[in-house]
């Protein structure tokens, strides 16, 4: 251990955020731009996840309905009632906290895999409302021609959200915001009794803490999480079906999550940026996408459970630690 | 009076299926404690394995079936002893993800070899029984004969004979078992390979009577877990019961309300059974 050195975790922070900045700068095409925003959006996703799965040990498979509910709920504010983004993103999130606390609640009493089973029904149970609301939700045409952010009117100056670099920009913020948050949890007395509960959760209660509650709390916000994300995903695509609120898109938030780094934060990112990364290069074989994915899952939770994240800890440990031992 | 039997036979040939499915599911459930969320795709696979041996050595349904079944078995050997038995060891929570690998490569590698558009399967039987005003198709039948077969099969191994028995006994009471010398390993490579078997045996069974696709197992999937959970999980005879109610539950909802109730009513008889009575209805083991 060197002394005064900074810290590894300390300088790739560092370097990701400013390649994170950069990115609009430094994409020659607007497919790779295009690509960077779909990665950010998958990784609010895992983080939303991450607040649950990887902190609290629940592993939730309700975050493909619940990022499709705050998708849903921004989609038809904005087009049936033509409601602002910036109303109806709060908005948005709101609904979908409740519907995350209406879920939340029956399902945090059970443990294990009753939990597991539970969401899995009541994300069946959401795709289905949206399936046939046809008059607001469009039913299986989906919706389309959603808009963007567009632009905040100010008194001194306007903020423009039209271009894809700004709406890029924008969901970086947000992804900033949320990690913040995340990390707030993370060091927060919830988060130390969410990592307590993912230990020994009958161990939690016997020494006087609600696990219920901290459960319920840590789910409220992780719906929130997600529904924004789902906010933010409808505002950028544009165009809105079922299917985005399907369990599988909480199956790949949760193979993303896994290749990344179950609770780790670097690891919401990682994890979207290979696998994504992986099936832009295998896109002749457009099939092989489920396959890869579920062959990754199985692979790393074998002999990587800490993921990409855990992997690269290992190493760096390896390469530098007796170096630095020897000195 | 007709319209109500005919519903009533659409029912118990679906509640065959789920019932197929479902056992399997409890019985690793009872022996692995891992809710294996693949279990509806190797019922697709097994409806894949008679699709591909039809087409390549052309129809003997009985030939097809009992070789379906015997692929289905060593796929399960596979699995478990290539993606299971590592994790065993592991959190918990570790296995449940592994199951969810499973469910996706199985469907991503059928999408890979057969494309993912609708297969038919040639019916062995194409005779329309009619008894009374109410019809049923020769394959129907065979269904409901088959599934009865299997059951009657699978009760008498795990009543009757010694593996069996210690399979029984393992998921009664683990650590006795363990006591008295029963192999871990050996009881959940047994439980998965019946459980994969029922699955293929279910897929078997059903190919000939609906199309085979690649999403096709997600609904007996889920409508299995709901029925497990009904009768308590790791219990036989109450998956069993929970496969009729459930199938019922769906048949009636659809004909009498909606479709859209299907889902609901499933997954609402699940959730409130999981609040109120969450050993199940039989409670513990029946």
């Amino acid at each position: 251990m060197t002394r005064a050195s900074v810290s590894p975790k300390f300088l790739f922070s560092i370097v990701g955020m400013v390649f994170l900045i950069i990115v609009p700068e430094i994409a020659t095409t607007g497919f790779f731009l295009h690509m960077a925003t779909v990665i950010l959006l998958w990784t609010i996703l895992c983080l939303s996840l991450n607040v649950i799965f990887g902190y609290g040990g629940q592993l939730s498979l309700a975050h493909g309905g619940l990022f499709g509910v705050g998708a849903y709920v921004y989609g038809v504010l904005a087009t049936k009632l033509g409601i602002h983004f910036w109303l109806a993103f709060p908005a948005a999130g709101i609904v979908t906290g409740i519907v995350g606390l209406l879920i939340g609640i029956p399902s945090l009493r059970l443990k294990g895999p009753y939990f597991v089973i539970v969401t899995l029904g009541f994300n069946i149970i959401l795709v289905a409302i949206i399936r046939n609301l046809t008059s607001l939700t469009g039913g299986v045409n989906g919706l389309v021609g959603i808009p963007g952010p567009g632009i905040i009117p100010g008194p001194f100056f306007a903020l423009d959200f039209n271009s894809k670099t700004s709406q890029y920009y924008l969901i970086l913020f947000f992804l900033l915001v949320f990690w913040l948050v995340m990390y707030f949890i993370r060091d927060s007395r919830i988060g130390k009794c969410l990592a307590a509960i993912k230990e020994d959760e009958d161990l939690c209660q016997s020494v006087g803490i609600n696990t219920m509650w901290v459960k319920v709390q840590t789910f409220l916000l992780s719906s929130i999480l997600a529904g924004l994300g789902g906010v933010l995903y409808a505002s950028y695509i544009g165009v809105l079906a079922p299917d985005d609120a399907s369990f599988h898109v909480g199956f790949d938030a949760l193979v993303y999550l896994t290749v990344g780094g179950i609770g780790s934060v670097v690891g919401t990112i990682l994890g979207p940026v290979v696998m994504i990364l992986i099936s832009e290069f295998l896109q002749a074989f457009v099939e092989i996408r489920l396959f890869i994915n579920g062959l990754a899952l199985v692979i790393l939770i074998i002999f990587m459970p800490q993921g990409l994240r855990g992997g690269v800890a290992y190493l760096w440990k390896r390469l530098f630690q007796t170096r630095g031992n020897a000195t | 009076m007709a319209e109500l039997l005919q519903q009533v036979l659409n029912a118990l040939v679906l509640g065959c299926i789920y019932c197929l499915v479902a056992s399997g599911l409890t019985l690793v459930y009872g022996i692995m404690h891992v809710p294996n969320f693949a279990q509806g795709n190797l019922y697709m696979a097994g409806a894949y394995v008679v699709f591909l041996l039809e087409s390549l050595f052309g129809i003997n349904y009985w030939f097809v079936f009992l070789a379906t079944l015997l692929i289905m078995g060593a796929v399960g050997w596979a699995i478990e002893r290539v993606c299971f038995r590592p994790v065993r060891n592991a959190p918990h929570v570790n296995s449940f993800v592994v199951a969810l690998g499973v469910l996706m490569a199985i469907e991503g590698l059928i999408v890979i070899f057969f494309g993912a558009d609708y297969k038919e399967v040639e019916a062995p039987w194409k005779r329309i029984v009619d008894c009374g005003g109410v019809t049923i198709g020769g394959q129907r039948l065979l269904l409901i004969l088959g599934t009865l077969l299997t059951m009657a099969i699978l009760q008498y191994f795990i009543k009757r004979t010694k593996k069996g028995m210690s399979l029984d006994a393992m998921s009664q009471n683990r650590e006795l078992a363990l006591v008295v010398g029963i192999n871990v390993n050996q009881m959940s490579l047994l439980a998965f390979m019946i459980s994969t078997g029922l699955a293929g045996v279910a897929g078997a069974l059903m190919a000939p009577v609906s199309f085979v696709y690649p999403a096709m197992g997600m609904t007996p999937l889920l409508v299995a877990f709901a029925a497990v959970i009904f009768g308590g999980m790791g219990n036989l005879s109450g998956a069993v019961l929970g496969s009729f109610v459930m199938a019922g539950a769906q048949v009636f909802s659809t004909q009498y309300l909606s479709s859209v109730f299907s889902d609901i009513a499933i997954f609402g008889i699940m959730i409130a059974i999981l609040l109120f009575r969450p050993k199940g209805i039989l409670g513990g083991r029946g």
